[in-house]
C-alpha cells in the first residue's frame, strides 16, 4: 500500500519526469518492441565484469572501473573521485526508476566503457541482472 | 545522486500536505525553469539587481532544495540556481558557477560533451540546449561578481575550456605546492574547488575558508 501511495505521489507531483518502479519494465518492453529477443541476467553479468581495451588510450575499462565489484557498497568515478551511491536496488531503493537517465547513462557508460553504444539486447541484459542486486 | 534524493524528499514533503504539495512543485519547477531565461536578470549589468535576484531565487526554492546562498554577501560569484544545471553538470564533480567562464568558454565545453576531458558526459538535445542558454546568459560575461570581472580581465582574447587554465585562477593558486592537491589522493586536482574551498557551493572562495583535506586549514 505504502508503496502504492509513493508511487502515486511521485507521479502526480512530478509529471514529467518518469520515474516509478516500473520503468525497467517498460524500458524492457521498449527494447523487445525494437527487436531484442528474451533477456539473460547471465549474459548482463558477463558483460557487466568483461573489460574492454580503449583504442585512443590503451587503458582497460569495464563497468566495475566505477560502480565496482559489490554493487551493494559505494562507488568511485574513476577519475574525478566522485562517490556513486551504490547500483544495488535492494539498498538503493531510487535506482532504476528514472528511464530518462537509465538511457542516459547507458549512452555516456557503453560509449566510454565499450567504445560504441550498447544494443537494445545489451542494454535489455545488464537491466535484467542490475534489477536482481 | 543527490537531486534524486531531493526528489524522495520532495516525495514525503508531498505525502505530508497532499494537493499544496503540488502547487508547491509548480511553484519550485517554474522557478527552475525560470533560471535559465528571464528569471535572473537576463543581461542585466547591475550587480545588486542581479545579487538580489539571484538570493530570492534561492529563498523560494529554500523549502524544497535547502538554500544554499547565506553567505550571499561575501560571495565573489553568483551561486548556481539552475536546477537542471545542478543535477546534469554536477554529478560528476562540483557545479561550476557559470560565473566562473565566459560564455566562449561554455560554448566550446558544451559543444564536445562527447569527450569531456576524457569522459563521456553527453546529454538529451533539449537538456543540451536548455543548459547551454542557462551558462551563457549567467556567464562571466554579464556578471558583475568580483571572481567574474578578474576571470574576464584576465582572459585577453583567449577561451579556455578550463577555470583552472585561466591565468587569474593560475595566479590565485600558484603558491600551493602540489604535495597537497596534485599528489593528494583526497584532492587529486585543482579542478575540484569544494574539496578545499569549504564554501564554494555558496559561491565564496575566501582564502579564509580553505581547508584542505589531510593538510587542514590554509595559513597564508
Ligand atoms: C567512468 C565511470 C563509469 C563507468 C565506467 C560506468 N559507469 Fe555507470 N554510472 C556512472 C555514474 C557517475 C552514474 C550516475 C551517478 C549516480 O547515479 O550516482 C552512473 C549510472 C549508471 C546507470 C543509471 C543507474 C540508475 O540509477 O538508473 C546505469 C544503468 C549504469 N550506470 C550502467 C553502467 C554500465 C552498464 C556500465 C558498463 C558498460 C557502466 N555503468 C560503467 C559512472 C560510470
Ligand atoms: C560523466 C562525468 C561528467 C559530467 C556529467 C560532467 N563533467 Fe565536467 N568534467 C568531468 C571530468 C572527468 C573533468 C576533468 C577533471 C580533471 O581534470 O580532473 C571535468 C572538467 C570540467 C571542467 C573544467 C574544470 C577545470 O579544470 O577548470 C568544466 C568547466 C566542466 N567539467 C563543466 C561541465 C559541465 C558544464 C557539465 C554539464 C554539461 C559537466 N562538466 C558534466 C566529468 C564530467
Ligand atoms: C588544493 C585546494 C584548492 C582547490 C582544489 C581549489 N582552490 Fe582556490 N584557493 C586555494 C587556496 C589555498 C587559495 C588561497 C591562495 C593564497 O592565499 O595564496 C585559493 C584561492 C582562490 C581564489 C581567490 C580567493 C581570494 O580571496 O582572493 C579563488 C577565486 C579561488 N581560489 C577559486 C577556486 C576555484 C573556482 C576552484 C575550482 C575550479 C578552486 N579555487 C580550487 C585552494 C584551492
Amino acid at each position: 500500500m505504502k508503496k502504492m501511495i509513493i508511487t502515486a505521489t511521485f507521479f502526480i507531483a512530478l509529471g514529467q519526469t518518469l520515474a516509478y518502479a516500473g520503468a525497467v519494465e517498460d524500458l524492457l518492453s521498449r527494447y523487445k518492441a525494437k527487436g531484442a529477443k528474451n533477456f539473460s541476467a547471465e549474459n548482463g553479468q558477463a558483460m557487466w565484469v568483461a573489460t574492454y581495451e580503449d583504442a585512443k588510450t590503451g587503458m582497460t575499462r569495464s563497468c566495475e572501473t566505477c560502480h565496482k565489484k559489490n554493487l551493494k557498497t559505494k562507488g568511485e568515478h574513476q577519475k574525478t573521485g566522485e562517490v556513486i551511491e551504490p547500483l544495488a536496488p535492494s539498498v538503493n531503493p531510487v535506482r532504476f526508476t528514472d528511464m530518462k537517465f537509465i538511457e542516459k547513462w547507458f549512452k555516456r557508460n557503453c560509449k566510454w566503457t565499450l567504445g560504441r553504444e550498447c544494443t537494445n539486447q545489451e542494454k535489455g541484459d545488464f537491466l535484467l541482472f542490475l534489477q536482481k542486486q | 545522486m543527490k537531486n534524486r534524493k531531493i526528489k524522495l524528499s520532495m516525495m514525503f514533503f508531498a505525502l505530508a500536505v497532499g494537493l499544496a504539495a503540488i502547487a508547491g512543485q509548480a511553484i519550485a519547477d517554474d522557478d527552475g525553469d525560470d533560471d535559465g531565461y528571464k528569471g535572473r536578470g537576463g543581461y542585466s549589468q547591475n550587480g545588486d539587481d542581479r545579487g538580489y535576484n539571484n538570493g530570492d531565487d534561492d529563498k523560494r526554492r529554500g523549502g524544497f532544495f535547502g538554500g544554499e546562498n547565506r553567505l550571499r554577501g561575501k560571495a565573489d560569484v553568483a551561486t548556481v540556481a539552475g536546477v537542471l544545471y545542478k543535477k546534469e553538470c554536477g554529478s560528476c564533480h562540483f557545479a561550476y558557477q557559470p560565473g566562473l567562464l565566459p560564455s566562449r568558454s561554455w560554448e566550446k565545453i558544451m559543444a564536445g560533451l562527447e569527450d569531456h576531458f576524457g569522459d563521456n558526459a553527453e546529454l538529451p538535445e533539449e537538456d543540451q540546449v536548455e543548459i547551454t542558454r542557462y551558462l551563457i546568459v549567467n556567464s562571466a560575461d554579464y556578471s558583475n561578481y568580483k571572481a567574474s570581472i578578474k576571470i574576464s580581465s584576465s582572459l585577453g582574447g583567449s577561451s579556455p575550456v578550463r577555470i583552472t587554465e585561466t591565468p587569474y585562477f593560475v595566479k590565485e593558486h600558484q603558491e600551493i605546492p602540489v604535495r597537497m592537491w596534485k599528489n593528494n589522493p583526497k584532492v587529486k586536482s585543482l579542478s575540484y574547488c569544494d574539496r578545499c574551498h569549504t564554501n564554494a557551493k555558496a559561491g565564496s572562495f575566501n582564502e579564509h575558508d580553505v581547508k584542505i583535506p589531510g593538510f587542514g586549514k590554509w595559513d597564508d
